[in-house]
């Protein structure tokens, strides 16, 4: 054994007797747009994996660590007109959507219970994600927010978001359609680990603008898997 | 009420464990992927304290969140502190969080392996995110942080 094996290994014993509880579950969100041609909708799976302690490891006392694979769901709201519903907070989502079916219990015993959901759940608008569309999908500086309750504004009259709804599911997660769409992206590099470029998103903040950046589309793995193919 | 330099720098160290990827605490509904938030466009305040640099800024974003890194700059609005122990407006902060998963099971993001091992003499991922922020923040690699009306603060891990 190495210095650095025993040195790990020695570190990581006392650790042991705190090992959590693994779950894991992929989970589809879909939009319902109503549009003056009809309706649209569009679907994106992402994969959650949860660690949970019962009994907390020492000195963090963290209960709870998740992780998210997937992308942003993409909806073509009219002929290249796109929305974005991004990624930032979906691992709780659903527990905290369909909370009434989880009363009274702990959270290791709703962990427990989400994998074996099978009804979907409306959002309502405060647990809707984040949305977002282009101008032009070509090009980055046009990225700009959409207000759930007013895709009129955005993409036009006669356009409203009629539900968005997240469900346990089997199928397959999403990859690849984000990818297409802003491909661009890939290009746009900086800072000292050569990083996707965040997207400037205009606000009404002093400065009139946040930073929009590639974890918002795209899971971390999702984001190195780019770092090193796409260079 | 005045609140002492002391208290101030504590709750900014605590601060950054609310805001950005992971935050401890929600306050925008509750799918909250923020926490208090982490904006720097002037949105974002403690106090007298606004936020005014994230990783983000200083394009380390995702090599940060790969390995479990997270530290925030605000700058001050007003003069903070007592007597002669007092910090200026305009004054920038640096809070480094420290260890919150220790083992990182599922992601690469352990502080045990990106973080600790620095004390066995590793030259770690976290460390040099640490300097690449303060860099991006200062504009120098100069370490006269006296010199620069900068304060560091936090714990990187342990």
């Amino acid at each position: 054994m190495n210095r650095r094996s025993f040195l790990v290994l020695a570190a990581t014993l006392p650790l042991t007797g705190c090992l959590p509880e693994r779950h894991s579950w992929r989970q589809k969100l879909t939009l319902l747009i109503e549009t003056p041609g009809g309706e649209v909708s569009g679907s994106g799976v992402v994969a959650v994996g949860v660690n949970f302690y019962e009994n907390p490891p020492p000195l963090t006392a963290t209960e709870v660590e998740y992780s998210m694979t997937g992308e942003a769901t993409v909806v073509e709201v009219l002929p290249g007109k796109y929305l974005f519903a991004l990624l930032g907070g979906s691992q709780e989502l659903f527990a905290i959507a369909a909370k009434d079916r989880f009363a009274g219990m702990t959270r290791g015993e709703w962990l427990r219970e989400i994998p074996k959901q099978t009804e979907p759940v409306t959002l309502p608008g405060d647990l809707i994600p984040m949305l977002v569309t282009f101008e032009d999908i070509t090009r980055p500086e046009t990225v700009r927010e959409v207000n759930p309750a007013d895709l009129a504004a955005s993409f036009g009259p006669g356009v409203r978001l009629k539900a968005v709804t997240l469900e346990v599911t089997d199928e397959p997660m999403t990859v690849g359609r984000v990818e297409g769409l802003l491909g661009w992206w890939f290009n746009m590099r900086s800072g000292p680990y050569n990083e996707m470029t965040p997207l400037k998103l205009p606000n009404s903040s002093p400065r009139g603008w946040n930073h929009l950046g590639a974890l918002q589309f795209w899971s971390l793995d999702q984001v190195q898997k780019f770092n090193r193919t796409k260079q | 009420m005045t609140i002492s330099k002391d208290l101030f720098l504590a709750i900014l160290s605590m601060d950054s464990y609310n805001r950005g990827y992971d935050a401890g605490i929600m306050n925008d509904g509750s799918n909250d992927p923020d926490g208090l938030g982490d904006a720097s466009d002037g949105t974002a305040h403690i106090g007298s304290a606004t936020v005014s640099y994230n990783l983000a800024d200083a394009g380390i974003e995702n090599t940060s969140e790969s390995v479990g890194f997270y530290a925030i700059a605000y700058t001050l609005g007003a003069t903070v502190g007592e007597g002669n122990d007092t910090m200026a407006s305009g004054q920038t902060i640096i809070s480094y969080r420290g260890t919150d998963n220790i083992l990182g099971l599922g992601t690469p993001a352990s502080d045990l392996f990106n973080g600790w091992a620095f004390g066995a003499g590793i030259q770690t991922s976290t460390l040099g995110l640490a300097r690449d922020l303060y860099e991006a923040v200062t504009g120098t690699t100069s370490l006269l942080v006296s010199a620069l009306r900068l304060t560091l603060f936090g714990r990187l891990t342990g």
